[in-house]
């Protein structure tokens, strides 16, 4: 259990950023400014950060092992290494000067908002937090289209907020925090679109727990396309949120201008080990089918429970789910993590507050039911 | 190279060993010899050749299992430890994959005026390609005639085009030092006038004080760390800026969040690595044995060096010919070729005492 100053400290932190400065969690997806606090012996159950509760590949897990010498060498020097790139490249079917690895996703999606600063993005409200809020961070105007009122993407009003000094339009897909899909026909013309004008980037960190034939990445456009972009991460479906490897996949004219604008030296942000992880993890499909079927089940489960307790929860195509809780009182996510021990996120939006839950193991999921069904807890929206 | 028998049962060993969390030293110390078991000898990139620890190398192990969480609880964690290690706040400390994003960092937030950076010439360069992307140029100065940082000629090169100053002290690739009231005064007296980036990836190999007591008072210094060279960590990736707080704030607004680059596991071994200053006793003791081996060596063939205070040193090739390096590679050692004050020039990182004598004699054998 978490000593009552680490809890207040907990709070403070989550009403500054509630608060905001511009790294409010006003886009719940963002991650920033959330400390944490559940170390062992916390007995907290974290349903906060959309992290994969079944842990990594064995097969990455050994990786990282048989790696573990190699982390007095530099990458360049560890030849088991070397073909990192083209192993991703290969996967994807794309060519290796196409790729820009880097340590997670946001560490590109951060690179991408500097890199198209100078005029204004669009992107939707709400979305995945890292790179308006980077945008916004250093003044880069950001044009912000809301959701439908099912919570999917309004791709024809974003489509409309293109303007001349428009440099990217963001989408995420699935969408974060709101767990909606956008069908990858529509998508695909939408992006063939809007390429006509901007540079669209998808960010595709939760495609993997779809089903065909919504999983169907956008990657296939870009070999053709100079203004499409792809972003993804080992953090979601690969269970690797704490390696920190994420990638853009992009045209080789866009990704050569990207590579000298990086902070970082190449993919050299990458850890060793957290590489040699990937590769392993990359074609452990066994896993990552282990991983998407153990989630469905406990989305499932959950969903249904949310429906029985009256909580019109929107429909989740991922591993969490985006729900309503507008007439409870106070700051939900706060007070179930105080009086409770359970993180999730929550926000005040024009429509009212709305709370994300992340999928842990059906055991944990268990706990949250039966924690918010206690008619005591106010939680019904 | 890596893939022989000895080493897949090495990882069995290992790995069973970790399963059963019962990790013993002298599994690991088998390991450190794989490379030269493999024939292998680097010595081009200024790693550490003991490198990591035993107890680093348990600590990452245990941490494996956390892979599947965001580092926010491990790393405020280790920044606490780094920042009671160097007795500032934790708000002075952002940390990164490596000192290289901090130098990256550094470069940016500089980088809204056009501009210039000065450096000496030679220093450490890998990071200038991005500072120049940034839309900075640099100004080189070259070392005084004792192959230290020319601070007088650095100074009086600041004008209003001036961003920063970057120090690299001890300076990759000579290895020489400037003392430090010299430094001090310097990062003082230039930092009214622009930043002053000091990079001290290689001061424990020469017991130099850190600035980073200046850095936490004034907002134009910014002190790089890493774990990299000494601890041995060069492939995890961990590094760390010592600043200001207004600076650390500037510095992390280009981060996604901040210090988010860094893994669990590296933490993991970040952390471990730091306590264990014994390791870091025996490289440096072990490093300097090594230097004065190749000292010795050096002298014998009549070879000029620069007396070094690091993990490397730099000597003169000119008497061999540019193809030394090509040489020494076909003998699967790998050195670094450099020109350098109108000649040619071998970096030669210290690995192991072991590996240094292999250097040695091959040395010997391509001379003769």
């Amino acid at each position: 259990m978490p000593d009552n100053t680490s809890r207040r400290q907990w709070l403070q932190q989550t009403t500054l950023a509630a608060l905001g400065l511009g790294i409010s969690f006003r886009s719940m997806g963002n991650e920033d400014g959330l400390t944490k606090i559940f170390g062992p012996g916390n007995n907290l159950i974290n349903l906060g950060a959309n992290e994969n509760p079944y842990g990594i590949s064995p097969k990455a897990k050994q990786a990282i092992l048989d790696m573990m010498d190699e982390s007095n060498r530099y990458q360049f020097n560890v030849p088991a290494l070397e073909s990192f790139k083209k192993n991703l490249a290969s996967y994807y079917n794309v060519k290796e000067e196409q790729i820009l690895i880097t340590p997670g996703s946001g560490d590109g999606l951060n690179l991408l908002a500097r890199h198209f600063s100078k005029g204004n993005i669009v992107t939707a409200d709400i979305t995945f937090g890292i790179l308006p809020n980077t945008a916004k961070k250093i003044g880069a105007k950001v044009i912000e289209v809301p959701l439908t009122p099912e919570k999917i993407h309004d791709l024809p009003a974003m489509l409309a907020a293109i303007n001349n000094e428009t440099q990217l339009l963001y989408i995420c897909n699935p969408a974060n925090p709101t767990s909606t899909i956008v069908n990858p026909s529509v998508l695909k013309n939408f992006c063939m679109e809007v390429s006509k004008k901007t540079v669209v980037l998808i960010d595709e960190a939760y495609l993997d727990f779809l089903d065909t034939p919504d999983n169907e990445s956008m990657i296939g456009l870009i070999e053709n396309n100079p203004n499409v972009l792809v972003i993804k991460t080992f953090s979601k479906i690969h269970a690797m949120a704490g390696l920190r490897v994420g990638f853009i996949i992009g045209h080789p004219s866009l990704i050569s201008k990207l590579q000298p604008d990086y902070f970082q030296n190449s993919q050299l942000g990458v850890s060793n080990l957290s590489m040699a992880a990937a590769m392993a993890s990359l074609t452990d499909e066994e896993h990552k089918k282990y991983s998407k079927q153990k989630n469905e089940a406990a989305r499932k489960y959950t969903m249904d429970e949310l429906k029985k307790l009256g909580i019109d929860c929107i429909p989740s195509h991922t591993n969490f789910i985006f729900f309503p809780v507008k007439k409870y009182p106070g700051d939900y996510a706060a007070d179930m993590f105080d009086k409770h021990k359970i993180i999730i996120r929550s926000n005040k939006y024009a429509d009212g507050q709305w709370a994300r839950v992340s999928l842990g193991t059906m055991d944990e999921m268990k706990q949250f039911i039966k924690i918010i069904s206690d008619p005591k807890n106010q939680l019904n929206s | 190279m890596s893939n022989n028998s000895t080493r897949r049962q090495w990882i069995r060993n290992t790995a069973a060993a970790v399963a059963a969390m019962s990790i013993t030293p002298s599994v690991f110390a088998t390991e450190k010899e794989r490379y030269r078991a493999a024939g292998i000898i680097l010595l081009n990139s200024n790693e550490n050749a003991y490198g990591p620890s035993e107890a680093t190398r348990k600590a990452m192990a245990e941490a494996l299992g956390n892979s599947n969480r965001y580092p926010d609880e491990q790393i405020p964690v280790l920044k606490q430890q780094i920042a009671e290690f160097w007795g500032v706040g934790k708000e002075n400390i952002l940390m990164g994959a490596g000192s290289s994003e901090m130098l990256g960092l550094t470069s940016l937030i500089v980088s809204s005026t056009k501009g210039h950076i000065i450096i000496a010439d030679p220093s450490y360069r890998v990071w200038n390609s991005q500072a120049e992307a940034f839309g900075l140029t640099f100004k080189r100065i070259p070392l005084a005639k004792d192959k230290t940082h020319d601070l007088g000629e650095m100074m009086s090169a600041i004008d209003a085009d001036t961003r920063m100053i970057y120090v690299c002290n001890p300076n990759n690739p000579v290895g020489t030092y400037v003392e430090d009231h010299l430094l001090r005064a310097f990062v003082e007296e230039c930092s009214k006038r622009c930043m002053v980036l000091v990079d001290e990836a290689y001061t424990e190999f020469a017991s130099l004080p850190s600035l980073k007591d200046i850095a936490v008072k004034n907002q134009n210094v910014v002190v790089a760390k890493t774990f990299s060279k000494i601890y041995g960590l060069a492939g995890a990736r961990a590094g760390y800026a010592i600043a200001h707080p207004d600076t650390i704030k500037k510095l992390g607004n280009f981060q996604p969040w901040n210090d988010v680059s860094i893994s669990v596991v590296t933490a993991a071994a970040a952390s471990a690595a730091l306590k264990d200053q014994q390791f870091v006793k025996d490289c440096r003791e072990k490093t300097k044995q090594a230097r004065e081996m190749c000292y010795d060596c050096f002298k014998q063939l009549s070879l000029d060096y620069i007396p070094s205070h690091t993990s490397f040193i730099l000597f003169n090739i000119d008497k061999i010919g540019a193809d030394f390096t090509q040489k020494m590679q076909s003998k699967n050692i790998f050195v670094q070729y450099r020109e350098h004050f109108g000649g040619k020039w071998c970096r030669v990182s210290m690995g192991t005492l072991e590996e240094m004598k292999i250097f040695c004699s091959a040395l010997k054998s391509i001379t003769g």
